[in-house]
């Protein structure tokens, strides 16, 4: 634009050394005082523009966030105008920003509000938020102010389960248990005469002395539950047709599972093949198993943020984690086909004392041949086609 | 703001901005006519300027008028023609009354019985085929600015029929054509100004002695020059809004209410700060840009003389002083170091004689200073948007030099202006210290996470983990790795083990690590002593 009154300004200065008119200079005075004060407001207020965006940085599924965006002008000069403009992830929003125009006075604030739908598990970004602004008459261009981009994370779909059957062989637990050999001295649930063969430190003195008879404690047994859930998000162990609907179901299963196990003050762990956004496309990181809800949110984080990959074997990072596993711990593996090498490695990981369960995720045709396959070296396996199919645990 | 208030609100602006604009755009015809007749006042003395300029400004109102009308007609049908050239009797009609009526009225009664006798002599006179000319060029004129207004959007709805990409090239392109426009008119009128300040007749008598008038700025088409330039930045911020107007409503953009109003009393803060201050600036100088840049040389070499010679006296007067203790003589006599009063800014011998006040010669350091600035300013900004002809000048034999030689001058502005800065930063932190606020205002400074980098974000949150590991009696100990310390803080807090180990592992890598710490992995670690905190506050 300054192009367009650089000729007139050759004229002037012509003029001016010619004839030595105020006129002139007065006249060159105000064509270059009117674009650099132009120029210097729009850069100047600009400049001291700042802003904040509030917003709870963590959502569970069909939640409304409520996204607060803070413009402050922090110098004594007033904006012209400013454009705001906030990129929006699609996901969660019919709009692909949200725009508003606007005028601040010395040391004025402006907020601005707008609501998001968590319709869909993810890690997504908000904004980056540009601000622009330009000068009152136009002759430089617009200008334009960068902000940050904040993470929202979207918790994967809980489904609330009741009961799951998973089997164990840590002793002394919380949970009741059938097997009389996880008998938890912790736990007497009643007394009965003693029987020859009963051991003596099972004798109840008090109780002998009271009745006059000796008495036997009765033990609750009890297991404790320690669960690593291996989810295979690699793209080619799940059918190509409904391979991101089975993924996401595998997810949905990890963190209900997940939840559950939590639920019961068990200890809960995850072991993703995924691609994690947060560590630069690179995997998940292990979550070891661990008690607690601030724990079972950690694995909600990573469940909301993992992507399906391809190329990662999950047989080969179970033989690589088994080993850090303690006995009786159990292997609850969701993936979406399992192959020779996969329950090779479960039993192998079942021969070591630990346990495992095979969770199919998605419509399977190959479920009978897996499922008699799995049978031969004892491992339940469990076909979870859809979300329907998960009401099997919630009786 | 809902789509429907939006569109009302812009059915409001859009009526006060096109009258704005039309009286602007006729205020500008009116001054260029009123510089123009001050060129033919200068061949012709029986010209009215003020009165043609009052012509010209209620003929383009007209014809800013019209023009939608016409706009709308088919060129050339029945009805176009009947309008347009009603339009022009009445003008001509206007015209002819008012350019007679300028004689007096008995010489306007007297003539027109005249016009049937001689037509062409005495109806189409001088003057009123000079006055028709203008008005014709102020019709054409008005009715382009129409036309560029009403493509820039104040014509809502021609835009809303467009499609919206080409509504933004044709407003893009009017805008620039608008300032061509303006900037095109105001050459011109530069050009009648320069010639009404030139002696004509002298020239063409061939007396180049005495060629220039000596005119006040603001007398013969001076004045009405700048108020065409001052009206054309009006309509320049006004077509501005209305294009930015025109470009949001498009895009369904929500736009404050406040604005229009705003941005009129802006408009109008900012003409009359600019007209403020180029009225303070200098715009005339006594001396030549040499003779004055001698003069500020002169005025430093006496100033550092003055300082020379004062750091001298005192050591003098010292040593005086210590000689007079023993009872010896002064080396140094009263008279050694002659007292010189501070230097003049201009001394009458310096001035070769001529009588310059200091306040004359400042005025001209201060024009130069000025001038030469505006001058650097424009050329370096019009570098800066063209590109290619700054690729052009690097091609030239010598720039490379010129170029290394200005890149050397910037190094020594950039180290001088950093010792400044340096230096000033240095003194507040004594002045600090002095008061006593140093240390407390240091601790006490508030530390804004946003300015850190994802590196020193890192620092921050195990830093933190530290100072909160303190506060909860679990302090480290100087001779503890950070690993040893995580373990203790394991022990303590087992429910938050991973996070502390974790938040540990990152801040090795962040302190012992050359390579880019991302910014993604400093929100991880922000939320692993998020989690951390929650644990350490549970454990209280």
């Amino acid at each position: 634009m300054v192009g367009t009154f650089i000729p007139l300004l050759v004229l002037l200065l012509i003029f001016a050394a010619l004839m030595r008119d105020d006129f002139a200079i007065t006249l060159i005075y105000l064509f270059v005082g009117a674009y650099a004060i132009g120029t210097w407001w729009s850069h100047r207020s600009l400049a001291h523009i700042s802003f904040k965006r509030q917003f709870a940085a963590w959502a569970f599924l069909g939640e409304k966030i409520d996204i607060g965006i803070q413009i402050n002008n922090k110098g004594w000069l007033p904006v012209l105008w400013i454009n705001i403009q906030e990129s929006l992830p699609v996901a969660l929003s019919s709009f692909p920003s949200y725009e508003h125009v606007t005028t601040l006075g010395p040391r004025a604030e402006a907020r601005y509000n707008y609501t998001l739908e968590a319709r869909k598990r993810g890690y997504y970004p908000i904004g980056p938020l540009f601000i622009s602004t330009g000068d009152i008459l136009g002759l430089s261009g617009t200008i334009r102010l960068q902000g940050q981009v904040q993470y929202l994370t979207v918790y994967p779909k809980i489904v609330p389960l009741t009961s799951i059957n998973i089997p164990s062989r840590s002793p002394q637990g919380t949970l009741r248990h059938t097997q009389p050999i996880f008998e938890d001295p912790t736990r007497v649930f009643g007394k009965r005469d003693y029987i020859t063969g009963d051991s003596l430190r099972r004798v109840d003195w008090k109780s002998s002395a009271t009745t006059g008879r000796l008495q036997v404690k009765l033990f609750e047994p009890s297991i404790a539950l320690e669960t690593l859930i291996f989810l295979n998000l690699n793209a080619e162990d799940y059918q190509i047709r409904t391979r991101i609907d089975s993924t996401e179901l595998a997810i949905v299963i990890a963190a209900s599972v997940a939840a559950w196990v939590a639920g019961k003050q068990q200890t809960v762990g995850l072991k993703v093949n995924g691609r994690d956004p947060l560590m630069g496309d690179s995997l998940p990181q292990y979550i070891p198993p661990r008690k607690g809800q601030a724990h079972l949110m950690r694995i909600l984080e990573n469940l909301a943020r993992v992507e399906m990959t391809s190329g990662t074997s999950l047989s080969e990072m179970i033989q690589q984690q088994r080993y850090h596993l303690s006995w009786g711990t159990t292997l609850l593996v969701i993936t979406g086909l399992a192959g020779d090498d996969l329950l090779d490695e479960l039993y192998q990981a079942r021969r070591a004392g630990q346990n495992a369960v095979l969770i199919l995720a998605g419509p399977s045709a190959s479920f009978r041949e897996i499922s008699h396959r799995a049978g031969h070296f004892g491992i339940p396996v469990v076909s979870i086609p859809n979300e329907r199919s998960l009401d099997i645990w919630r009786k | 703001m809902s789509q429907r208030e939006n569109s009302q609100e812009y059915r409001i602006n859009e009526t006060v901005f096109r009258w704005t604009s039309y009286l602007l755009v006729a205020l500008m015809v009116a001054c260029s006519a009123w510089t123009l007749g001050s060129l033919l006042s200068r061949l012709m003395l029986f010209w009215q300027t003020w009165l043609m300029a009052a012509v010209c400004f209620l003929v383009a109102l007209d014809s800013l008028y019209i023009s939608r009308r016409l706009k709308n007609l088919t060129i050339f049908s029945k009805e176009w023609l009947i309008t347009f050239s009603t339009q022009w009797i009445v003008i001509l009609m206007l015209v002819k009354v008012l350019t007679g009526l300028s004689h007096g009225v008995d010489a306007f009664l007297a003539e027109i019985p005249l016009w049937w006798k001689g037509f062409s002599s005495h109806f189409m006179t001088g003057d009123f085929l000079i006055a028709v000319v203008m008005v014709v060029i102020a019709w054409f004129v008005s009715g382009y600015f129409a036309g560029l207004l009403d493509e820039m959007g104040i014509d809502h709805a021609l835009i809303a029929l467009d499609m919206e990409s080409a509504a933004h090239r044709y407003e893009l392109d009017a805008r620039d054509r608008l300032l061509s426009l303006i900037f095109t008119i105001c050459t011109i009128l530069v050009m009648i100004t320069a010639l009404v300040r030139v002696n004509l007749r002298a020239v063409f008598a061939g007396q180049f002695e005495s060629l220039f008038y000596d005119l006040p700025i603001l007398a013969g088409g001076g004045a009405s020059t700048l108020a065409y330039f001052m009206f054309g930045l009006a309509l320049l911020s006004q077509t501005q809004f209305i294009s930015l107007h025109t470009r949001w409503n498009l895009a369904h953009i929500p736009v404050s209410n406040k604005l229009a109003g705003r941005w009129a009393l802006y408009s109008i803060l900012f003409l009359a700060i600019l007209a403020g201050l180029v009225s303070l600036l200098p715009t005339s100088y006594s001396m030549g840009l040499l003779l004055s840049l001698g003069h500020l040389l002169d005025f430093f070499v006496q100033l550092f003389y003055f300082i020379v010679q004062f750091v001298f006296a005192i050591l003098a007067f010292l040593l005086n002083l210590l000689f007079s203790l023993f009872g010896g003589n002064s080396p140094f006599g009263n008279n050694a170091f002659p007292s010189r009063d501070l230097p003049e800014l201009l001394n009458k011998e310096t001035a070769g004689g001529s009588s310059l006040p200091w306040l004359d010669m400042a005025k001209s350091i201060a024009f130069w200073v000025i001038f030469l600035g505006v001058i650097f300013f424009s050329f370096s900004q019009y570098l800066r948007q063209h590109q290619e002809v700054l690729h052009g000048l690097r091609k030239l034999p010598g720039w490379q030099i010129l170029l290394r030689f200005w890149h050397w001058i910037r190094a020594r502005f950039a180290g001088a202006k950093r010792g400044i800065s340096k230096m000033v930063e240095t003194g507040r932190e004594r002045l600090r210290a002095r008061r006593g606020l140093g240390a407390g205002a240091s601790k006490g400074r508030h530390l804004n996470l946003r300015r850190l980098n994802a590196r020193q974000k890192v620092y921050f949150f195990y830093l933190a983990l530290v100072r909160r590991g303190g506060e909860r009696g679990l302090p480290r100990s100087p001779s503890q790795t950070p690993s040893e310390y995580a373990a203790t803080l394991d022990d303590a807090l087992p429910a938050a083990d991973e996070d502390i180990d974790s938040l540990t592992d990152a801040f090795v890598e962040a302190r012992y690590s050359r390579h880019p710490i991302q910014s993604e992995e400093a929100n991880r670690v922000r939320t692993t002593w998020e989690r951390i905190r929650k644990v350490m506050r549970g454990k209280k």
